[in-house]
């Protein structure tokens, strides 16, 4: 198995979730642009008077009409910060919205991952996705886009108030369209992969700083410091050359902008200059037009800063949709009635991606309440027959089926709520310890009673150490609270199973963690607690094949010897040499 | 392409937080230097760009005088081009000052944690350390950009001051008060704003704690089907954090309002004034005109001025904490590794508490009846800890330079991870050891199955967790890269506890087979209780209560101690289920 990165969604979904996310918003989005219109309205009111008061001023006015003009631009100021203020905050409300909307649906799709996915992909990709890419796209949201809102308006609006005042001095600012056209243009089409490249190197440099620190002790047992320091070289210079790119990117857009916003105020001097002479224009509109002009340059440089967040924010949005990217896992079916425990595999066969079968042609068919132990050399497929039995990866031939219902019929939550696998990965999620316990698809989630929860942890052997946490059940535990070791995660994992209860329980060295000694005092308590559930335990200690009902040696993929304990040791075969040797 | 400046063996200076960023600029000088420069022009040129526009008006246009018109229109085109070229350099110049800065921090660090080695993860703030490590390199970036920027502010705002006196003083005085007073006063916003974002940030942090927790703990969710519970949990979190940020940006808004109010109040009072006396003929349209553009103007050097103000700030922030890991004590590692006391192969590995005492070129195993004995022992042994009294050849380990300790003595434990890498590159970094030698340590730890089933072999690239191998898998290739290390003692706890019976028999088979070579005087040390490891080993030592009690071969310790017997034993499994 290799690792894969998940998809990210391409530039015409982004669009198509873009447009839904604006049909769906569609008032509050037409109440945020009216705002800002509005607001931009007023504050393009200030050269026009301007112009007029010059126009007056050179004719001879009194002090009072000028007061009076400079009262109404006043008035005319105050509103416009008043209407940008409230046009922030709709935007601020709306962004909140869609972000938390984003949010939510990112972790609707990774829990709707197909198992399989999950399985093979490096969970890093995930992780940088869930955090980086989340903040990345708030600062879009929240900041880019109310801003890039508000100069595009600014633009736009500039230029109708420039027509208004004399169309004429407005070709002074259409000369420059063209080239600010073609160069941005230029820049989209190359932009988003240098930021995509900009953003995993720097996710590069967190990743090996963080691998440095995380693995500390390591880099001192073994001496690798000279190796981690100069991992550290390598990803801040690659780093270096991926910002490289996209500062010159920048540099070329740059220049070509911050000179196209000077041409135009020489171009209206220019223009206005020749036309007033000819009487076409009169000073008041030559003022106004150049004010409006050489108030233009602060949106343009707003736009200028904030394209790269947008560009960004985009980049991150088509990595966090891209989670949905995935197939379906199975199609929506009508919860089939499961009746018995009865597992049941016929003919399964099943390889990794397009490889060859890891698998050949499994029968087997698992009592209610049996408990069945798999044993056999690594790399025999005891693993993937658990995933396969526990519904996580489908079969790709023949059936495996609980209650004469094939597993992938089942609707995910539905198999959970009778199936439940637990493996060696353990995880601690932040959160009380209760809430640890209580994640789970049966038993009584929320409401489980503290007796319940205490009668699990004790058969688990956990008891005393829970009971000598700071607020017991209520303790903060994973990231930010207590930590918890590998063997005590494995302890709570198996209290959550306790807890849920499910009809049958698929268990791949879930006591791989713990010394020997406390793993056989463990499997015994829990194998009374579990007395009449279906179990299918795959261990490398051979005292849990000795307790179970029935042993499944597995060699190559295939199912070589099954039985009891006494029946294998009489056959005298690949069970009995491995019990001899482990002895 | 350009390169990062190299840290050199001393690094750069961290007594202080002021120290370490200095040490940053001195490593830039030239580039700090072309920073002010270019950032003073850029915003010098800006400046002058009302006057331009003032003069073309009141000696061009206004006296229907179009040569006057066209040298100011070029004028203003010669301030663009330099507002343009000097706006650029600028721009790069904080670009690459922020990278630089940002990736020499990260390599200060990185060389540091690699010093702190075992000492790091005991520390309590493991955690802040790692947001620390990675965020701060960039915010002092930030700071550093920023400095620039203020510099060329202050030139600007000191050109636009006289600019402004030489027109008209009385002006000049008004455009000088009001504009620091209200811009002063809007700054006050940004506190509820800063107050609002903490509180924000804290439950953004746990609502991100969750989300990382769904993709790291996804496995374990979905094999549970916890998912349901868990999604309810992140939408009631989310819901309350959709409040907090509509808070943010409601302190946001004020913000930005303050940004449009500030500028025109002024552009107001500016405009006043200056129309007034334009009225009473003190002054003309252009410099009415001009007086506008400066007001306006003048907000952008102002802002900046802040904001740098506030980076600055953040940036000492980051590197007082940054230099506060730095200044934690580490150990030294230094090339003194070349120099080992050469012992050939002779010195004993003994530990004084326990009365443990490893012989050169053994295989020896440690049976522990408190697991835990077996830890602190292997530490103690490899001088992780203080205590104890370990020797190597009769010499404490504690008078010996860590760099010989470690470099004759290797722990290996379960915790021990890899890193990203080729397998080639994580077995045998830099090139430490031929394809021969790596295949002979795959062998022995029965791990050639592992690299054999890889699509490039050898040369596969691992995750850092090394995700995609099963338990089993990675306990194997943990004992080939041990065995690969190639220390004269070589020290392993519950090497395979991990793996199954028919593989734990072959690796403890080829561990005897590797000794009975007598590979150069290296030995190799086992805690362990497994019968498989135990028998195969030369001698075992059985440990209670923290002291030896027995030692002999397996067979030995089997019939003369019950206690051991008790421990390592499995026949006692024909109890169970009786």
């Amino acid at each position: 198995m290799t690792a894969r990165t998940l998809p990210v969604a391409d530039a015409t979904s982004v669009r198509r979730f873009l447009r839904q996310v604006a049909h769906d918003h569609r008032g509050e989005l037409a109440r945020t642009l009216a705002l800002y219109g509005l607001a931009v309205s007023s504050g393009l009111v200030g050269p026009r008077l301007l112009g007029d008061l010059v126009e007056d001023v050179r004719d001879g006015t009194t002090a009072g009409h000028a007061a009076v003009v400079v009262s109404v631009l006043t008035v005319f100021i105050l509103l416009q910060a008043f209407l940008t203020r409230a046009a922030f905050r709709a935007a601020g409300r709306l962004a909140a919205t869609v972000q938390g909307e984003i949010r939510e649906k990112f972790v609707d799709d990774v829990l709707a991952l197909p198992l399989a996915v999950v399985e093979r992909s490096d969970n890093g990709d995930l992780v940088t996705r869930a955090s980086q890419d989340t903040s990345t796209l708030r600062r879009a949201l929240q900041l880019a886009v109310p801003q890039v809102t508000e100069a595009v308006m600014w633009i736009v609006l500039s230029f109708a108030a420039l027509l208004l005042v004399s169309p004429l001095l407005s070709l002074a600012l259409v000369i420059i369209l063209p080239p600010l056209v073609w160069v941005n243009r230029w820049y989209l089409a190359r932009a988003r992969d240098g930021f995509l490249r900009e953003a995993a190197a720097s996710s590069g440099i967190t990743e090996g700083l963080d691998a440095t620190i995380q693995g500390a002790a390591t880099v001192e047992a073994f001496r690798l410091e000279e190796h981690r320091v100069r991992r550290g070289e390598r990803d801040t210079q690659a780093w270096w050359e991926a910002v490289s790119y996209t500062l010159r990117l920048r540099t070329v857009l740059y220049s070509v902008e911050e000179f196209l916003f000077t041409l135009p105020l020489a171009a209206a001097l220019l223009l206005g200059g020749y036309a007033y002479t000819r009487g076409w224009v009169d000073l008041g509109q030559v003022t106004a037009a150049t004010l409006y002009i050489l108030q233009l340059m602060y949106p343009l440089e707003t736009l200028l800063d904030w394209v790269g967040g947008l560009q960004q924010g985009s980049a991150s949005l088509a990595r966090i949709l891209g989670v949905a990217d995935t197939r379906p896992e199975r199609e929506p079916a009508e919860p089939a009635a499961i009746t018995s425990a009865e597992l049941s595999t016929h003919g399964v066969r099943f390889a990794y991606d397009e490889g060859p079968d890891v698998l050949h042609g499994i029968d087997l068919t698992v009592r209610p309440g049996e408990r069945i132990a798999v044993v056999g050399p690594t790399g025999s497929g005891k693993s993937t027959l658990a995933r396969l039995l526990s519904g996580i990866h489908p079969p790709r031939e023949g059936t495996v089926r609980l209650s004469g219902t094939p597993l992938h019929e089942l609707p995910s939550h539905d198999l959970r709520r009778h199936v439940v696998l637990v493996n060696q990965d353990q995880y601690i999620f932040g959160g009380t310890l209760r809430e640890n316990l209580e994640l789970s698809a049966a038993g009584p989630g929320q409401d489980a009673d503290d007796a319940a929860v205490w009668k699990a942890l004790e058969t688990v052997d956990a008891g005393a150490w829970v009971e000598a946490l700071p607020d017991k059940l209520d303790t903060a535990v994973g990231a930010g609270g207590e930590e918890l070791s590998d063997a005590q995660a494995q302890q709570v994992a198996l209290a959550r199973l306790l807890l849920a209860d499910p009809r049958v329980l698929v268990l791949d060295e879930a006591t791989s963690q713990m010394d020997p000694g406390s793993a056989r005092h463990l499997e015994r308590s829990l194998a009374t607690v579990l007395e009449g559930r279906t179990v299918i335990s795959i261990a490398h200690r051979l005292h849990t094949a000795y307790d179970a009902d029935r042993i499944v040696v597995m060699e190559d993929g295939r199912i070589v010897e099954i039985g009891s304990h006494r029946e294998l040791i009489s056959q005298n075969g690949a069970y009995a040499r491995l019990w001899t040797s482990w002895l | 392409m350009q390169r990062i400046p190299e840290l050199g063996p001393e690094g750069l200076r961290h007594r202080s937080a002021a120290a370490f960023v200095l040490a940053l600029i001195g490593k830039q000088k030239a580039a700090t230097a072309w920073g002010a420069v270019t950032s003073t022009a850029w915003m010098t040129s800006q400046a002058m760009i009302p006057v331009a526009i003032g003069r073309a008006i009141d000696l061009g246009i206004a006296r229907d005088d179009g040569g006057e018109v066209i040298r100011w229109a070029l004028v203003l085109l010669l301030l663009g081009l330099v507002r343009a070229a000097t706006g650029i350099a600028f721009f790069r110049h904080s670009v690459i000052t922020r990278v630089v800065s940002g990736a020499l921090t990260v390599r200060m660090v990185t060389r540091h944690v690699t010093r702190l080695g075992a000492a790091l993860p005991r520390r309590k703030d493991a955690d802040d350390l790692i947001a620390t490590a990675t965020s701060d390199g960039i915010t002092i970036g930030d700071g550093m950009l920023y400095a620039g920027r203020i510099i060329g502010a202050t030139a600007a705002i000191v050109v636009v001051t006289v600019a402004m006196l030489t027109v008209s003083v009385p002006m000049g005085l008004l455009v000088l008060v009001t504009v620091p007073l209200l811009t002063g006063l809007s700054s006050l916003l940004l506190r509820p704003l800063h107050a609002r974002q903490d509180e924000y940030r804290e439950l953004q942090g746990k609502l991100a704690g969750r989300a990382v927790d769904i993709a790291s703990g996804l496995r374990v969710l979905r094999g549970v089907g916890g998912e349901r519970q868990f999604a309810a949990r992140f939408r009631v979190d989310s819901a309350r954090l959709r409040v907090a940020d509509a808070d943010v940006s409601r302190a946001e808004a004020d913000l930005e309002g303050s940004r449009i109010l500030v500028p025109g109040l002024i552009t107001a009072v500016v405009t006043t004034t200056a129309v007034l006396l334009a009225v009473g003929h003190s002054l003309t349209i252009g410099q009415v005109v001009a007086f506008y553009g400066f007001a306006t103007f003048l907000i952008l050097p102002l802002t900046d001025f802040m904001e740098g103000m506030g980076s600055v700030t953040q940036m000492l922030v980051a590197a007082r904490r940054v230099t506060r890991l730095l200044n934690t004590e580490a150990r030294e590692v230094s090339e003194v590794t070349a120099d080992v006391p050469g012992t050939g192969g002779e010195a004993h590995l003994t530990d004084g508490a326990s009365g443990l005492d490893v012989p050169p070129a053994t295989f020896t195993a440690v049976a522990c009846a408190d697991p835990g004995d077996a830890d602190a022992l292997a530490r103690r042994l490899a001088g992780f800890e203080d205590t104890g009294d370990p020797a190597l050849g009769g010499e404490p380990l504690s008078s010996l330079p860590v760099s010989v300790v470690r470099s004759r003595v290797l722990l290996g434990l379960n915790s021990d991870r890899f890193f990203a890498g080729t397998i080639r590159e994580e077995l045998a970094p830099d090139g430490t050891a031929g394809a021969d030698r790596i295949t002979a340590a795959l062998e022995i730890a029965c791990a050639t199955d592992v690299v054999d089933a890889l699509p490039d072999g050898l040369d596969a690239r691992m995750t850092g967790r090394g995700r995609t191998f099963s338990g089993g898998q990675l306990q194997r290739l943990r004992l080939a890269r041990a065995l690969l290390a190639d220390a004269e003692f070589t020290v392993l706890v519950e090497p395979t506890n991990a793996v199954d019976a028919y593989t734990e028999y072959r690796v403890a088979e080829n561990l005897a087979r590797f000794h009975d070579g007598h590979p150069a005087g290296r030995s190799t040390v086992v805690f362990t209780v497994s019968p498989l490891l135990l028998q195969r080993a030369d001698r075992v030592a059985f440990v209670r209560d923290g002291r030896v009690t027995a030692a002999g071969t397996h067979d030995e310790l089997l019939r003369s101690h019950p206690a051991y017997r008790t421990l390592v034993a499995r026949d006692d499994v024909s109890q169970v289920g009786k």
